[in-house]
């Protein structure tokens, strides 16, 4: 006789970059969606712990409050960076929306920071006026496997 | 920009190579500042953590924070030079505009120094405007204080990257949508895609079948049965055979069947299948 199976699938991560997180979160492109930081201290104090973001909270908050409170309720999600309280996850049985995202090697690190990084270098660089002695070092590294030499200056 | 960071500290370095005496800390810092952001990325690419090393990335950041200021004065970001040149236009309208009220009583000598002046003044505005606005808040600067607590709970961070899901835009999208005829693409895209894959699977088999120790598959006829099997060679192993039974001459010996007719029904096999329209018969029967 034939066995039927249960099956519960979690949804466990969502890969994407920033933007699309900050939509599908419904958080502003100044917010984390792990935490709750503030848009003027990202990044700031390490030391701080922020409160992880508990978007079933923001749920409760934009669909059961009285019409008296619509203006209340409205300020405090936009304190907190959300714009739409009840976003696409926190329907989903067993999902928490704060923990779907996953850090991104490509786009926070590869495509974000260093493209920052040497943007700073460059200026420093041109203060200094080092500019030339920095190009001829970045031609001149030598390939190795794994590593393809660049021909043009930075 | 993956290479980026594994040569950006020593090119950095050997183009701030003998600085002066009012350089040298500028530089050691600057230096500093760039090695460690470089250490802490580097580390967050690693495949498995130690405690000891989650410490180090931490450590590694809190260096970078403290150093950082170094670079402020050129973290201007997009918003913040808009509203400089803003400011620099109208300050420049303001001054043509006493300059023209004054040009009555000021003489011709007076004036280069007086352009001298207000450009030095409209320099110092935006410098002293800049310093005032530039920031490192940015979404990125937030999301490394969360790697640490990430690799904890969830592992290693390379395992999330988008980088395969950005590079299969090339592979099964773009490369398909390039050899449509831009019409309905998309159904045209998913079947291109699939009959790459089928055929990259199709060949691996074949590749796969050929490399059976010591023989040699020639076109339709030429079988012969292997030589001693030796161990430098590498293996074909069947998955879930008989035991003892490795490799396909140990499998015809154990079925008592002549290894050219087990390759002969293998090759048949392959090219009844070729055409992708042939499918599995639906009766279990018929399958046997």
């Amino acid at each position: 006789m034939a066995k039927t199976r249960l099956c519960f699938p979690i949804l466990s991560a969502w890969i994407a970059d920033h933007a699309e997180h900050a939509v599908l979160q419904g958080i502003g492109s100044k917010s984390c969606p792990k935490c709750g930081v503030p848009c003027e201290e990202l990044g700031g104090d390490l030391q701080r712990m922020y409160e992880t973001r508990d978007y079933m909270l923001y749920r409760e908050k934009a669909l059961r409050h009285e019409p008296a409170e619509a203006a209340g309720i409205a300020e405090y999600l936009q304190r907190l960076g959300v714009q739409i309280g009840n976003n696409v996850f926190t329907g989903l049985d067993r999902v928490s929306p704060a923990d779907l995202h996953k850090l991104d090697l490509l786009h926070n690190i590869y495509l974000g920071l260093f493209k920052h990084m040497m943007e700073w270098v460059e200026g420093f660089l041109k203060k200094h006026k080092r500019q030339k002695a920095f190009n001829d070092g970045w031609k001149e590294i030598p390939p190795y496997p794994g590593f393809s030499v660049s021909k043009k200056a930075y | 920009m993956r290479n980026l960071g594994r040569c950006i500290s020593p090119v950095l370095a050997s183009a701030l190579r003998n600085p002066d005496s009012s350089q040298y800390q500028d530089f050691k810092s600057a230096l500093g500042c760039v090695s460690t952001l470089v250490d802490f990325t580097l580390m967050a690419q690693y495949r498995s953590h130690t405690p000891d090393r989650l410490f180090y990335m931490e450590s590694y950041l809190q260096i970078f924070h403290r150093t950082k200021v170094i670079f402020l004065e050129f973290c201007t970001s997009k918003a913040t030079g808009a509203q400089a040149n803003r400011q620099d236009r109208e300050l420049r309208e303001l001054m043509a505009d006493q300059r023209a009220k004054e040009v009555r009583h000021g003489t011709v000598a007076n004036r280069p120094r007086l352009a001298d002046q207000e450009r030095v003044e409209r320099s110092d505005r935006r410098a002293d405007l800049i310093r005032r606005e530039n920031h490192f808040n940015c979404i990125k600067m937030q999301y490394l204080t969360h790697f640490a607590s990430h690799v904890r709970r969830f592992g290693s961070i390379s395992m999330y990257s988008t980088e395969i899901g950005e590079l299969a835009h090339k592979d099964q999208i773009k490369d398909g949508y390039r050899r449509s005829n831009k019409n309905e693409a998309a159904r045209q895209i998913l079947s291109h895609y699939g009959l790459q894959h089928a055929l990259g699977i199709r060949l691996q088999t074949i590749e796969a079948l050929s490399k059976v120790e010591g023989v040699i598959v020639v076109e339709d006829s030429g079988m012969e049965r292997p030589t001693v099997p030796s161990r430098s060679t590498p293996r074909w192993v069947l998955k879930g055979c008989m035991k003892n039974t490795s490799t396909l001459t140990e499998l015809c010996t154990a079925l008592d069947t002549h290894y050219s007719n087990m390759m002969e029904e293998i090759l048949h096999f392959i090219r009844q299948t070729a055409a992708d329209d042939r499918r599995l018969p639906a009766d279990p029967a018929e399958l046997g």
